[in-house]
């Protein structure tokens, strides 16, 4: 299988002086493509800094990240905006819904920025919406969804672009065992369905569902197996 | 096409999660420009609704006295637009002294004229003009009217004399014949250039004033300025009140320029409130794949909307007020004060200035896209 993720050497150091903290400190590793993995470990163990890391969403301090053949360590800001939008989709703890759009608003806005024509928005949309099992939910205010269906919508926004990359920042870790539940189940699917995911968690019970499992301990990568 | 409709869509959608704010900030921004817009409204109407006055309590028009001419330089007024230019202190021309043959004119009132049009009341020979007003070849032209035509047998091209001394006569002749009452109050007219002329010639001082006749009060200061541009002054009791309304409406201009600035400033505030209640959802736009410019593009044109809308809500405010302004003091005063060119001069410079005011929006706008610490404002960790 191709390598969709390759980091090399990775650092990162927040602050400065006294109050210095490196989050990283020269991890490498390779991700293939269609691989489910879960990257887990205790907080401030790295693991969120380096999914950012190789999300595009930050730039590490030396080392180089290379995501489907493009080095992102070298793009400049629009250029890796434009990576983002078409290699990668992102799930969040925390949901990040725009509560007074509706689910259709939510869930077409990466498709309004990767300029896709409105005929084709419609269809779109209702596919993703079909794939999280929501399809009723279409007009609802995000603000009034429980925190599951949140979260499925956040997924389905996060596909709607059919990135070959799904990072997952804790997506389970707002939501109770049944949700969860879905939640992981709604990422096995779409990994049977050739996506490469990327899971962050401390939760192992959700690692434990992934096929691969890489542990991190005060930034460094300390065990990688396959599940 | 599909980029513009999807930044236009993404611009709805803005517009739909801040709608409170932004109609907040629109409809401040609408009241404080109506503000602005009715006191430059108030500054261009201020010298109409008082030259209206004037013309009415001075039908005739008004009078300013012309200060540094003399009796040869008066024609430097004829590209001036005074209605009429005449002689102010009375012209002491004494009929005595004039003569027909034998005939002397004492029961003939004279006066000296400044003609400044051809006149259409003459019933013979020719009317006045211009070129009259000094003498050529020593010959002084002068106007009789038919009454004194008629009652001392004086026809055109008559010589009449002004024995002025044993030794000293002027000469005029009879150029044309007016009718009698509808022209000068005289019963002979001199054009008072020449008869200066032929004054000073025989060395016989006479004391003079010019004064013009603005037709118009409104043209008043715009005549005054005519007059100074030949360096000469013009002057009449009127003058305090038009430096006092002049000096009035550029404090209102100024006012109102004021007023708006204030406007466009707590507007880019409520702005800048909006863009700091949407930085995450800025963020999160930009880990979606929104590149800066678009982003700029959207809250750019949110912000040009607002203004233009405004201005446009803020105009048909002041004239609706102003038609029913207008409405009772023309009813009440006989007043009318429609001008509206004050406010569409003044509308471009507002948006301008708007736009000036509102950069600091535009550069808040680019700071939160410049921003590379995604994450850490994402989940706020500042």
């Amino acid at each position: 299988m191709k390598t969709i993720i390759k980091a090399e050497n990775i650092c990162k150091t927040f602050g400065s002086g006294e109050a210095e903290c490196k989050a990283l400190d020269g991890v490498s590793l390779e991700i293939k493509e269609g691989e489910f993995v879960s990257i887990v470990g205790r907080s401030g163990s790295g693991k969120s800094t380096f999914m950012h890391l190789i999300g595009g969403l930050d730039k590490p301090d030396s080392g180089k990240i290379t995501i489907n053949d493009t080095v992102i360590t070298d793009l400049n800001s629009n250029k890796l905006a434009d990576f983002r939008c078409k290699n990668t989709g992102f799930v969040f703890q925390a949901f990040h819904l725009e509560p007074k759009y509706t689910v259709y608003d939510n869930i077409s806005v990466p498709l309004l920025i990767a300029n896709t024509p409105q005929k084709e928005i419609k269809e779109k949309v209702n596919n993703v919406l079909e794939q999280v099992g929501l399809t009723k939910k279409i007009k609802v205010k995000a603000a009034k969804l429980s925190g599951g269906e949140k979260q499925r919508i956040a997924i389905a926004r996060a596909i709607v672009n059919n990135p070959p990359i799904i990072f997952a920042d804790e997506p389970c870790g707002n939501l109770d065992s049944t949700n969860s539940d879905i939640i992981m189940s709604l990422f096995e699917k779409l990994n049977s369905m050739g996506k490469t995911i990327v899971l962050v968690t401390h939760n192992m019970s959700d690692a434990e569902r992934t096929k691969r499992i890489i542990t991190f301990k005060d930034g460094k990568k300390t065990d990688d197996k396959n599940n | 096409m599909t980029k513009i409709t999807n930044l236009m869509k993404s611009v709805r959608l803005e517009l739909k999660s801040e709608k409170a704010y932004v109609f907040l900030g629109a409809l401040l921004l609408t009241a404080m420009l109506a503000s602005a817009i009715f006191i430059a409204f108030i500054s261009n109407n201020i010298m109409s609704v008082f030259a209206s006055y004037a013309n009415s309590i001075c039908p005739n028009g008004i009078s300013v006295k012309i200060s540094g001419l003399t009796y040869d330089n008066v024609d430097m007024l004829n590209d001036i637009n005074f209605k009429e230019v005449y002689v102010d202190s009375p012209v002491y021309v004494d009929s005595a002294d004039f003569y027909f043959g034998d005939k002397v004119l004492d029961e003939c009132s004279v006066g000296a004229y400044y003609f400044r049009d051809e006149n259409n009341n003459i019933t013979e020979g020719k009317g006045y003009s211009q070129k009259n007003n000094v003498s050529s070849d020593g010959k002084i032209p002068m106007w009789i009217s038919e009454d004194t035509g008629k009652k001392y047998g004086i026809k055109v091209g008559d010589e009449i004399k002004q024995i002025i001394s044993d030794e000293l006569t002027v000469s005029y002749y009879v150029e044309g014949i007016y009718n009698s009452d509808k022209f000068m109050i005289d019963d002979i007219g001199i054009p008072f250039t020449a008869y200066y002329q032929a004054m000073s010639d025989v060395g016989r001082f006479v004391q003079h004033n010019i004064c013009g006749v603005i037709g118009d009060a409104k043209d008043y200061s715009f005549i005054c300025n005519q007059v100074s541009q030949k360096g000469l002054t013009a002057g009449s009791s009127f003058d305090d009140v038009f430096n006092v309304l002049n000096m009035l409406r550029g404090l209102f201009f100024i006012l109102s320029l004021f007023v708006t600035v204030i406007a466009a400033i707590t507007f880019s505030n409520i702005c800048n409130v909006i863009f700091k209640h949407r930085m995450k959802h800025i963020m999160l736009e930009k880990i979606l794949g929104r590149k800066n410019r678009d982003t700029m593009f959207i809250y750019g044109f949110i912000i040009e909307l607002t203004i233009i809308i405004s201005l446009i809500a803020a105009t048909v405010a002041v004239l609706c007020l102003q038609g029913y302004a207008e409405t009772v003091i023309t009813n009440t005063f006989g007043i009318k004060i429609a001008n509206l060119t004050g406010i569409t001069a003044y509308l471009p410079v507002a948006f301008i200035l708007c736009n000036i005011v509102l950069i600091r929006s535009f550069v808040s706008v680019f700071k939160i896209t410049r921003r590379s610490d995604i994450i850490s404002v994402f989940e706020d960790r500042e």
